[in-house]
């Protein structure tokens, strides 16, 4: 066997091999693939100029003479433009004929666009975090070594849960965690000082509210001075607060706030708008109007309390996620 | 226009929640000594709160004692507001635009315009220690008192720099 004999033997049970996939996936589909593509149709696309030059030279001048008519320049276009597994199936074809039957089902054969991705732009409020790093600043330090939000308060007795505001606060952490960012997680680098050579244990880190005692961030021992983890902590949404519990013989802690995640800025739109008028408004006094809305209000749902021209007459008292407005001009 | 008022020792409006207040118009007209009247107060957040005031009027306009704005505690922001004590110009006692206290306060004041009209102490603003008080961009009408954090503000007369701190 010479060496085309075993490029033509190899590249037909190739072949072989995708038909055979073709009829155990079901019905015989052309797939036009976005993004991924087989990497053998990828090859074909890759090098599509050389397998077109090939067939029109095998093939063009036989079927220009026949009664096709279709001259080499109108196969050349028609190749070009097949897709790649039908073109596969022209450069194998091993007649005329069996070069019209390509040519004529590659014209009719349906085209099914199946995507293998679901594209999705990254972006949406409701199911994307955008991960941002800070330089690292001290949230918790029970030793008060350093200087760090929480500050202070000792060592973990066993068992002991603590919680802390993923905020800035006493000169720390005041632009990595400004007031209002409201992460949905941040990443952390957590420490532990066993607080003598007999004490091992854990340490968990959940949303505040948690139950605890089910996984560990980091395990400590006390023949090692320090243990040190990484970790990406969900935070207790409705107070902005991580619980934090530590297991076994106690320990100090350290932890070290490195990036967060948050959902992408974006212009979220009001739920719903009441309006406050002396008549013809949902409500007539706009601490009623407030108290409603906040009620069914939140972070990504606010309302907005929209105020008619007039004096009203009472105090108010603002609620979470309830915008109050008045006409654009006061 | 549209106006929220009251009279009465607590303020017209309480703010302090993740909320915002635009194009409004807020007036308390106590007619008493200390406490007088109070158009605006924040006393604390709630745990993710920073309160926004944007294209606000506050005005406390009583016999005496009078504070526009008066945070003892939380987060701030204030923005494109006028916050005026005293407007009437007759009040004798001690009249203040913003009066900041409390450590966890944290006022910025932005593009805005605090004053005091009259008073035997008429002060724009008011910063106690241990409070946060940034004022930026703003017309300044009365003295400050303590130390804010001051950048480009001016005197509404003339426009010319003012002495902050």
């Amino acid at each position: 066997m010479n060496k085309t004999s075993a490029m033509r033997v190899g590249i037909v049970l190739w072949t072989l091999g995708i038909m055979t996939m073709a009829q155990n996936s079901g019905a015989r589909e052309v797939v036009t693939p976005s993004r991924i593509q087989p990497s053998a149709l990828l090859s074909i696309d890759q090098n599509r100029s050389t397998v077109v030059d090939r067939i029109v030279g095998e093939w063009g001048d036989r079927l220009a003479a026949s009664s096709a008519g279709i001259n080499r320049d109108q196969l050349r276009e028609m190749l070009l433009a097949m897709p790649a597994d039908q073109l596969l199936a022209a450069s194998l074809a091993g007649s005329l004929d069996g070069l019209r039957n390509v040519l004529v089902h590659g014209l009719s054969a349906p085209v099914t666009t199946k995507p293998s991705l679901q594209v999705k732009a990254l972006g949406d409020p409701g199911d994307d975090v955008v991960y941002t790093p800070v330089i690292p600043c001290r949230l918790v330090d029970t030793r008060n070594a350093f200087a760090a939000v929480y500050q202070g308060a000792g060592a973990f007795t066993g068992g002991e849960i603590r919680n802390y505001t993923i905020q800035g606060g006493n000169g720390v952490c005041l632009s990595q965690l400004p007031p209002g960012l409201n992460p949905s997680a941040v990443q952390l680098q957590v420490f532990g000082i066993p607080i003598n050579g007999g004490s091992n244990g854990d340490v968990e880190i959940l949303p505040q509210g948690s139950t605890f005692g089910s996984t560990a961030t980091l395990v400590y021992l006390g023949n090692v001075l320090l243990t040190s983890a990484s970790t990406t902590a969900r935070i207790n949404l409705a107070n902005n607060q991580i619980g934090v519990q530590v297991r076994g013989g106690g320990a100090d802690l350290a932890i070290d706030v490195v990036g967060y995640f948050k959902p992408p800025a974006g212009t979220v739109q009001p739920a719903a708008i009441l309006w406050v008028a002396k008549s013809g408004g949902n409500y007539t006094s706009i601490q009623s109007a407030i108290n409603a809305a906040a009620a069914v209000a939140s972070a990504t749902q606010p309302y907005l309390v929209k105020i008619a021209p007039g004096t009203y007459t009472e105090q108010v008292t603002l609620k979470d996620f309830v915008v109050v407005e008045g006409p654009a001009s006061t | 226009m549209t106006v929220i008022q009251y009279a009465a020792a607590s303020p017209t409006v309480t703010v302090g929640a993740v909320s915002e207040l635009r194009n409004l118009t807020v007036i308390n007209t106590r007619n008493a000594a200390f406490p007088g009247a109070n158009a605006i107060a924040q006393s604390t957040n709630t745990a993710n709160g920073v309160s926004t005031l944007d294209s606000i009027s506050a005005i406390a306009d009583g016999a005496t004692d009078n504070v526009a704005l008066y945070v003892t505690g939380g987060f701030l922001n204030v923005h494109a507001s006028d916050v005026e004590a005293a407007p009437s110009g007759t009040q004798t006692g001690t009249e203040v635009g913003l009066w900041a206290t409390g450590a966890t306060s944290d006022v910025v004041v932005r593009n805005a315009k605090l004053a005091a009209s009259s008073g035997t102490i008429r002060q724009s603003a008011h910063k106690e220690l241990g409070a946060n008080v940034r004022i930026e961009n703003t017309q300044l009408k009365g003295t400050t008192f303590g130390t804010p954090s001051c950048f480009n503000n001016y005197i509404g007369s003339d426009f010319t720099l003012a002495i902050c701190p």
